[in-house]
């Protein structure tokens, strides 16, 4: 049975695969890449994480049914859907890498990280297993919480604005600002699941408004967290941090008692973090499955999979993962692209005869 | 059952099974009882004797069950029977060190979640810098950046081995002063903003513990203060500030409420008036001419005024005017002192360079390396124009003034 | 002479399986054995009234095991004095209405000359002379033994091949009064009793529109309770009728006591802790359910009415809200979720904050809770636990205590235990003040089978807090959101309206909006006419309405 959801709950799921993990780890990064202008790296990496899934909505709104997979030869679309599958493979294992470390290092020092690791990989997989749906309606639930607190967020933080945190504009120049873009890119592009989601949009929604509402909103909430970041930490300090959103949520102290509020904070963000995880799970779960033929009760493997290649990199923080490293943005960056040239070929070749046996 | 690649799903149910069972066996392990706890409010730092560092903490006890916690209430300063604080001090090479020796020796788990204030002795950041423990506690997890470091004028062990008397614990007397006196906050985080910054440099609250003889009426008091403001350039302390200059200094970062402010009676008479300041606006302008920067900064204060030995009325303009003017004059000189001591220390806590960078970012380019140089020798000019607006409830001073006696009123 | 009179009515049909057991019965000693008393009341539905009124009563002597509340009333009918017996079971049926029917039969029937017996017409005769409220003819065994069990008499005569059955059925019943289990301060008092005729009376005398139809089933085949399914013929899908009659139509089973049978066989899911049909003892919420397009089942034997499909939301609504005024009842549903919250996340809470993130409680109440739990050996999570098992002890020993007691000794326990135990610093303070608030939100909770869940994932969560803390409980709390959304009760989703949102039916789910504002039945469910009133009913004011002068 086809599952359907609305264009809410689309855009939930995308907002929450664009903020969760860059919000935490790749602040810091794109920060020490632009400086004060790290905003406009976030809205550039999220232009092109735009390109990417507009372009994927048109070519699949070619198509009924919107996948175009399935219309195309079985020689283009199985390596494609394991290339696809692979590729949110990979995003799951970092992913959950990088939520694991900032769990295990912010709110359980001392509990292994493995044990962390295992307990979100078994909610992901409850998840996958129950479908579609319930994961959808928990993205929505952590979207609507996440821009609620994100809106109150500078309530508290205004006694922290200072004249001495803010810098001239473009002061270090715009060949950073576009580096940092660089950085940010395969972050947006992890929005390419929507390949596997726009079958299941109901088709009454506008895909185009939906994936810009929502890629677009969390990509906006990096960039709106930039700003709040280098306006209350300077545009030095927090490329020195490890993790800069949360010590600008540690920061917020209105009174005595509402302080060092930033673990009950975290709870929002730990929901996101679940929908996410989830999300990109269902993605190489569903293409794999798609693919390869699999039955339902295999998805242990891929989760278990995702969960020990977590555990692989052994090292300091932020040399794990990709956000910090030129080499995996780039190579990254590459896969993203080849996963969508390829679906257009595939798309292209799908087209062709149809066309000429229409016309014939 | 079926069988999915070699592993039955029942098979997979029962390992996922053990495995749950396994978790709450195998422990929990970053829990802490509460009654484990030993919540560190403040944390000193001295030169130690045979040591390079003495580190001092503060824990409050808890009083027996049944008692009520902290026994600031009754009794004046530090005399109670039993002190409901744990003082307790090590010392080491390293701040590490210490805290590691100090762990050793607490019965509780000590934690640093609640630490309030760092007190740094005067000597120690003189000679050691203040860098390391700026870098441990910016690097730990416990500690946020919400923690006030104070340099301390004398020893941070003695200060903190002092009783308060309005809160129950010295950390809580320190940030109480600060926020009941309103206008800056400066916590940890505004100073590691201004160590990496390189348009101005960071500063301190300085403290330090008031005496009164034991001889004097009311016997031997011991209390801390605010006792002005320490300039850092880069880890090192070079200055203190003290008041009034310190108090002017603050008026950069933002007007404390209700702040008072003195003068000397105009036109040479004797005495002094009063007043506190309701609002105040300060404006601080780089101008650059031919190659050359000066700043201007203009200060703009609307005031109440509270008490005067001066023979003026303030409902009669001209008399209001010079009381004006002669506040002005004094506001003036407090800043042109508190700039040359900025100068003459070769730091800029206040943020000229800046507001320097902001206005003219192509100039300050050119001699950003050359900030520290440029800063002593750039001219400043301070222009203050101070209102009075009316001296609270009266119109004119109960008594009868000489005019008044003239004419027979 | 028994033995004689089966053995006869047995071979009288001439049916192959009839004759075998006769001969099973000659060749055996009497009375019958267990096997053959077994196979006789298995074939009750295929054997006929015999028209010899002897080996009828014999029969059915047997067939009842000669039942010490068996009553065979022997009768003269007529001025042929036809020979009769009335059966009928002590107990079960009215005496009063037992002397009616025999009054009319010996007394008012003496004269009359009935009919011949082989011309057939005794029976119809008869159903005209007798004043009954009701009367049927009974032409198995299996009839006749029904009537009787549930009440009714049955009247055999020598000669007439069918049995006619009287309503005579008049159980003591309760007298209607306010249900127990949801008590309200404004609206209506009575509530369902254990008799399902009586129950389906409450709901017609709110309902008086011949549209509500009722369908009738037998379930349990020890127990043959009777259930009836209402619904409104032009609010309900005739899908979501057509699938709860085929559930129940499904159930197999051989005792029916309550409604709580019935809700576990025709749930969605049984694998969870959520009732997805929700038991009512009130008319009036069963009457609005009717008219928001659900299916209501009345059981015989049980006072507790269900309602399908149900939500979460309906669930944690109290009729009450539809009787008080909106802003009134929009901030006690407000609050009710609230503390919903506050029931299932508490004690969790507070074991996660005092355990793994001190930095979170204010560091002045810090110390105090510091001071406060000197002393004290266990860990929080033990604490708590103990705590919670001991409030669930007292609560279930209140309930089955004697009513004049059970008040004052669970208050008092609870006083006295929770002070001692305080004292001999067994627990803190704070756990104390945790613990009870937690339990007096559980308690807000209108439906009990939801409080119940509620007390049960609230455990859940204490040792998921315990072991891993906030993180814990947000992985709880998923997995959770993850199961209700996934649940569904009769094709609508759990949690409507509130995931999926429906615009107009959040009018009436965390807040209520004023009567003439709500236009529509809730969209989400399915039914076919969701408009419930015309036009506009805001009331206003003369003059904005444009009528008459006001002085």
């Amino acid at each position: 049975m086809q599952v359907r959801i609305s264009g809410g709950l689309y855009a939930s799921i995308l907002f929450c695969l664009a903020s969760v993990t860059q919000f935490m780890t790749l602040t810091s990064p794109l920060i020490e890449a632009s400086g004060q202008e790290a905003w406009i790296s976030a809205l550039l990496g999220g232009g092109y994480g735009l390109a990417l899934t507009l372009l994927v909505a048109w070519i699949c709104s070619r198509f009924p049914g919107r996948d175009p997979l399935a219309a195309a030869t079985p020689w283009l679309s199985v390596p494609i859907r394991l290339l696809y599958a692979v590729l949110q493979l990979l995003f799951y294992s970092l992913a959950l890498r990088d939520i694991t470390d900032f769990i295990e290092v912010v709110l359980l020092p001392g509990t292994p990280g493995i044990l962390i690791g295992g307990v979100l990989c078994a909610v992901s997989l409850y998840a996958v297993m129950n479908g579609l749906e319930p994961m959808a309606r928990v993205a929505f639930g952590a979207t609507c919480w996440s821009v609620l607190v994100l809106s109150l967020l500078p309530v508290g933080l205004t006694r922290e604005f200072n004249i001495l945190q803010i810098d001239p504009f473009l002061w270090e120049g715009p060949i950073r600002v576009l580096r940092g873009a660089v950085v940010a890119m395969p972050g947006a592009g992890e929005a390419l699941l929507v390949l596997s989601l726009l079958r299941h949009l109901s088709p009454k929604v506008n895909p185009y408004k939906w994936t810009l509402i929502g890629l677009g909103g969390g990509v906006l909430v990096v960039a709106y967290a930039l700003v709040l970041i280098t306006l209350v930490f300077g545009s030095v300090l927090p490329g020195r941090q490890i993790y800069p959103g949360f010590e600008l949520l540690a920061v917020v102290s209105i009174t005595e008692g509402i302080e060092r509020l930033q673990a009950a904070v975290i709870t929002v963000w730990i929901f996101a973090a679940v929908a996410k995880i989830a999300g990109v799970l269902y993605g190489a779960v569903e293409e794999g499955g798609l693919a390869l033929g699999l039955r339902r009760r295999q998805l242990f493997a891929p989760a278990v999979a995702g969960l020990a290649a977590s555990r692989l990199w052994k090292g300091v923080l932020q040399e794990v993962t990709y956000m910090g490293r030129t080499g995996w943005v780039l190579a990254l960056i590459t896969l993203e692209v080849a996963v969508v040239l390829l679906l257009a070929v595939a798309a292209l070749a799908a087209r062709v005869p149809r066309g000429r046996g229409q016309r014939g | 059952m079926g069988r999915a690649g070699g592993i039955s799903v029942r098979r997979i149910r029962l390992w996922a099974l053990l495995l749950l069972v396994v978790l709450p066996i195998s422990g929990c392990w970053s829990r802490i009882e509460l009654n484990d706890l030993g919540v560190v409010l403040a944390l000193g730092l001295d030169v130690g004797e045979e040591e390079a560092v003495r580190l001092t903490v503060l824990i409050p006890a808890p009083s027996a069950p049944g008692q009520s916690g902290g026994g600031g209430g009754a009794g004046g300063g530090g005399s109670g029977a039993a002190s409901p604080v744990w003082v307790a001090v090590r010392e080491a090479p390293s701040v590490s060190d210490a805290m590691q020796m100090l762990q050793q020796a607490a019965p509780r788990r000590l934690v640093r979640h609640h630490m309030r204030v760092v007190l740094i002795s005067e000597e120690y950041a003189r000679t050691h810098g203040v860098g390391d423990i700026l870098d441990a506690l910016a690097n730990d997890l416990q500690a946020r950046m919400t923690v006030r470091p104070f340099i301390v004028e004398g020893r941070a062990e003695d200060l903190l081995e002092n009783q308060p008397p309005l809160r129950p614990y010295q950390p809580m007397h320190l940030t109480g002063i600060l926020q009941a006196a309103g206008g800056v906050e400066w916590r940890l985080k505004d100073i590691l903003v201004g160590r990496v910054s390189e348009t101005h440099s960071t500063w301190m609250h300085a403290v330090k513990l008031v005496t009164r003889p034991a001889g004097a009426p009311g016997g031997f008091l011991l209390g801390s203060v605010i006792s002005g403001a320490a300039l850092m350039r880069g880890d090192s302390l070079v200055r203190i500030l003290h008041p009034p200059e310190s108090q002017v200094f603050e008026w950069f970062f933002g007007i404390p409420k209700e702040m008072i402010m003195s003068a000397p009676c105009p036109k040479g008479e004797a005495g002094t008036f009063s007043g506190h300041v309701l609002q105040a606006k300060m404006v601080t302008q780089p101008l650059v001419e031919g190659g050359q920067v000066k700043f201007r900064v203009t200060v703009t204060v609307h005031m109440n005024m509270s008490r005067s030995e001066c023979n003026v009325e303030v409902r009669r303009r001209s008399d209001r005017t010079r009381l004006e003017e002669a506040m002005a004059a004094e506001l003036r000189g407090q800043f042109e002192k508190v700039i040359a001591a900025m100068q003459e220390a070769g730091v800029d806590p206040v943020g000229f360079g800046k507001r320097l960078q902001l206005a003219y970012p192509a100039y300050f380019r050119g001699i950003r390396d050359r900030w520290s140089e440029v800063w002593p020798t750039a001219p400043v000019e301070v222009e203050t124009k101070v209102t009075i607006r009316q001296a609270g409830l009266m119109k004119a001073p109960a008594i009868r003034t000489d005019r008044e006696l003239q004419e027979w009123r | 002479m028994s033995l004689a009179e089966v053995v006869q009515y047995l071979r009288r049909w001439q049916v192959e399986e009839a004759d075998r057991l006769a001969d099973q019965v000659e060749q055996n000693a009497w009375p019958p054995s267990t096997e053959i008393l077994l196979a006789l009341t298995a074939a009750t539905d295929a054997m006929p009234i015999s028209p010899a009124l002897n080996e009828n009563r014999a029969i059915v002597r047997l067939l009842v095991g000669n039942s010490p509340d068996l009553v065979e009333r022997g009768l003269q009918l007529g001025n042929g004095r036809l020979p009769g017996v009335l059966f009928f079971l002590n107990e079960l049926a009215n005496r009063d209405q037992v002397m009616t029917l025999l009054e009319s039969l010996v007394v008012s029937m003496r004269r009359e000359s009935l009919p011949d017996p082989s011309s057939g017409l005794v029976a119809p005769f008869l159903a005209q002379a007798i004043p009954s409220v009701k009367v049927e003819q009974a032409s198995t065994m299996r009839d006749v033994l029904s009537a009787m069990f549930v009440g009714d008499c049955v009247l055999l005569v020598e000669g007439m091949p069918v049995g006619l059955r009287f309503r005579s059925d008049g159980t003591p019943v309760r007298p209607t009064e306010e249900p127990n289990g949801e008590p309200v301060v404004r609206g209506p008092k009575d509530g369902f009793t254990e008799s399902a005729a009586a129950n389906l009376a409450l709901i017609r005398r709110r309902i008086r529109d011949e549209r509500l139809r009722v369908e009738a089933f037998t379930l349990g085949t020890r127990s043959r309770t009777h259930v009836y399914m209402l619904y409104i013929l032009d609010t309900s899908l005739p899908e979501l009728v057509d699938e709860v009659r085929s559930r129940i139509q499904r159930i197999k089973i051989d005792v029916v006591l309550e409604s709580g049978y019935i809700e576990e066989m025709i749930e969605d899911q049984t694998f969870t802790l959520f009732p997805q049909v929700k038991p009512t003892e009130r008319p009036d919420v069963a009457v609005s359910g009717l008219l928001e397009g659900k299916v209501i089942l009345i059981t015989d034997g049980t006072p507790h009415a269900l309602m399908a499909p149900a939500t979460f939301a309906a669930e944690m609504q109290s009729p009450e809200d539809y009787y008080h005024r909106w802003p009134v009842s929009s901030f006690f549903r407000l609050l009710r979720y609230v503390y919903l919250l506050v029931a299932f996340l508490g004690p969790a809470t507070y074991i996660a904050i005092t355990t793994y993130h001190p930095e979170l409680i204010p560091t002045t109440l810090l110390l105090g809770l510091v001071t406060a739990r000197e002393g004290v050996p266990f860990p929080a999570i033990v604490e708590a636990l103990v705590m919670e098992l001991t409030l669930e002890a007292l609560r279930e020993a209140g309930l089955r205590l004697p009513k004049a007691v059970g008040q004052t000794i669970s208050i008092v326990g609870a006083l006295v235990i929770g002070e001692a135990a305080v004292r001999a610093s067994l627990v803190s303070p704070v756990m104390v003040i945790v613990v009870s608030l937690t339990a007096i939100s559980s308690f807000i909770i209108p439906l009990y089978t939801m409080s119940l869940a509620i007390r049960l994932l609230r455990f859940a969560m204490m040792i998921l807090a315990a072991i891993l803390g906030l993180f814990g409980m947000v992985i709880g709390v998923v997995a959770l959101l993850i199961h209700l959304t996934s649940l569904r009760s009769f094709g609508v989703p759990y949690l409507s309206p509130i995931l999926p949102p429906t615009a107009n039916a959040l009018k009436d789910a965390a807040i209520r909006v004023p009567w003439w504002a709500m236009r529509t039945r809730p969209l989400f469910m399915p039914m076919r006419n969701h408009r419930r009133m015309g036009g506009s009913n805001e009331p206003k004011t003369p003059r904005s309405r444009g009528e008459g002068e006001v002085n």
